[in-house]
């Protein structure tokens, strides 16, 4: 027999379900460490030459050959338009000229699994937040040089739930976060490498 | 037959019928994965600059692994395009020696690979493969090289196949690492007119 208090009672659960899921949804914020790119301010070489690139993206130190295919065309772009080479390959340039820029995903939250779901047990009424580090490696490598590294971190908090995010940054979509971290720490690697290698001699 | 019997025996079947769906479910449940085409690794192009530059060679492999496990949990992973491990070891020497301007399809030096073990389960990953540099019928570089890697294993299922899958691709270029890192093979030069090494 159809049963009205607990289709009622089904039903109510239900919308509040639905009405608390706004709550789950991610909120992220990127570290202000860094700020947005100045390429007019890399000491562009007189005669800019080719560059052989190369791009790895990593999971915690694994190689990640999906992330890799995502990041690498964008990486290219924007080594491109640093204006510090004339020309950016994949393929072997005939100096031997190389610029490898690796990126290596840390989780610097632990055990986000349990984390993450301790949030969806209770509809998002219970919060949290996690940080993801990013470490980019940069090396430039000239022949009968020694070749130049360094090292760049960045970071983007992630809010679940109900869980305030760091003071001070803006909230934006994941995809968005993770596009201006890329942005940010491939633009300040290059920068750094500008200064401490001979690019613009 | 009394109706509570009636009930009893349609719950029976009812509930054998679940538990037979349950069961094709779980059976079936077990997916093949492609990993990914091979792509270049930073620290193995490093390594590679290590080699004379003039250094080129052609690459073959031989043979299918008769020992083959790649199973993480219910996914099964398996080899880009004809799903052949072996060719997807030709595929990512040739596009390391490629991309450090190593390779040339006709050249004196031939670097033959042949996979031996290829070992991916949950956690644990194992690779062996022998390499061997010949110059026209001179073998200049001979041994068997293996490695092997561990991770912790995730709860969630599909976490843990996603590792399985970056875990693949990676040990490929360890494997491929500590070839390009071996000081005889770095010494196998095109002329092949120097020590042999062989283990």
């Amino acid at each position: 027999m159809f049963n009205i208090k607990r289709a009622s009672a089904l039903a109510g659960a239900i919308s509040v379900a639905l009405s608390l899921s706004a709550c789950m949804t991610p909120h992220s914020y990127v570290d202000q460490s860094l700020g947005e790119p100045h390429y007019a301010d890399l000491k562009k070489p007189a005669s800019p030459q080719p560059i052989q690139l190369l791009v790895e993206f990593q999971t915690k130190g694994v190689a990640n050959a999906r992330a890799t295919e995502a990041v690498r065309p964008r990486v290219y772009e924007q080594v491109s338009q640093s204006g510090l080479f004339s020309q950016v390959s994949y393929e072997p340039v005939s100096s031997g000229r190389k610029l490898s820029i690796s990126i290596n995903n840390v989780a610097l939250t632990d055990n986000l699994a349990a984390k993450g779901f301790g949030v969806g047990l209770t509809f998002g009424l219970v919060g949290t937040m996690v940080t993801d580090g990013y470490i980019c490696s940069i090396s430039y490598v000239e022949s009968g040089h020694d070749a130049v590294t360094k090292v760049v971190k960045h970071a983007i908090y992630t809010t679940i739930g109900n869980a305030s995010g760091p003071a001070g940054l803006q909230p934006m979509p994941l995809q968005q976060a993770s596009d201006t971290v890329l942005r940010q720490m491939v633009a300040k690697s290059l920068e750094e490498i500008d200064q401490s290698s001979d690019i613009a001699q | 037959m009394t109706p509570p019997d009636t009930a009893r025996r349609r719950l029976s079947k009812s509930l054998a019928g679940l538990a037979l769906s349950a069961a094709a479910l779980v059976l079936s449940g077990c997916v093949t994965q492609q990993v990914l085409p091979y792509q270049v690794s930073v620290a193995n192009q490093m390594a590679l600059s290590s080699v004379p530059r003039a250094a080129r060679y052609g690459v073959t492999t031989v043979n299918e692994p008769a020992d083959v496990r790649t199973v993480v949990r219910s996914l099964r992973v398996s080899a880009p395009g004809n799903g052949s491990w072996s060719d997807y070891l030709n595929h990512a020497i040739r596009t390391e020696l490629s991309t450090s301007g190593h390779y040339a399809p006709g050249a004196k030096a031939i670097l033959e690979a042949t996979l031996v073990e290829v070992h991916v389960l949950d956690g644990k990953a194992e690779l062996a493969a022998r390499f061997v540099v010949k110059c026209e019928e001179t073998v200049c570089y001979d041994k068997l090289l293996r490695v092997n890697t561990d991770w912790d294993s995730e709860f969630l299922g599909v976490l843990a196949a996603s590792n399985g899958l970056n875990q693949t691709t990676a040990i490929f270029q360890t494997l491929l690492h500590k070839l390009f890192t071996d000081p005889g093979f770095r010494q196998s030069q095109p002329g092949c007119d120097r020590t042999t090494h062989v283990s």
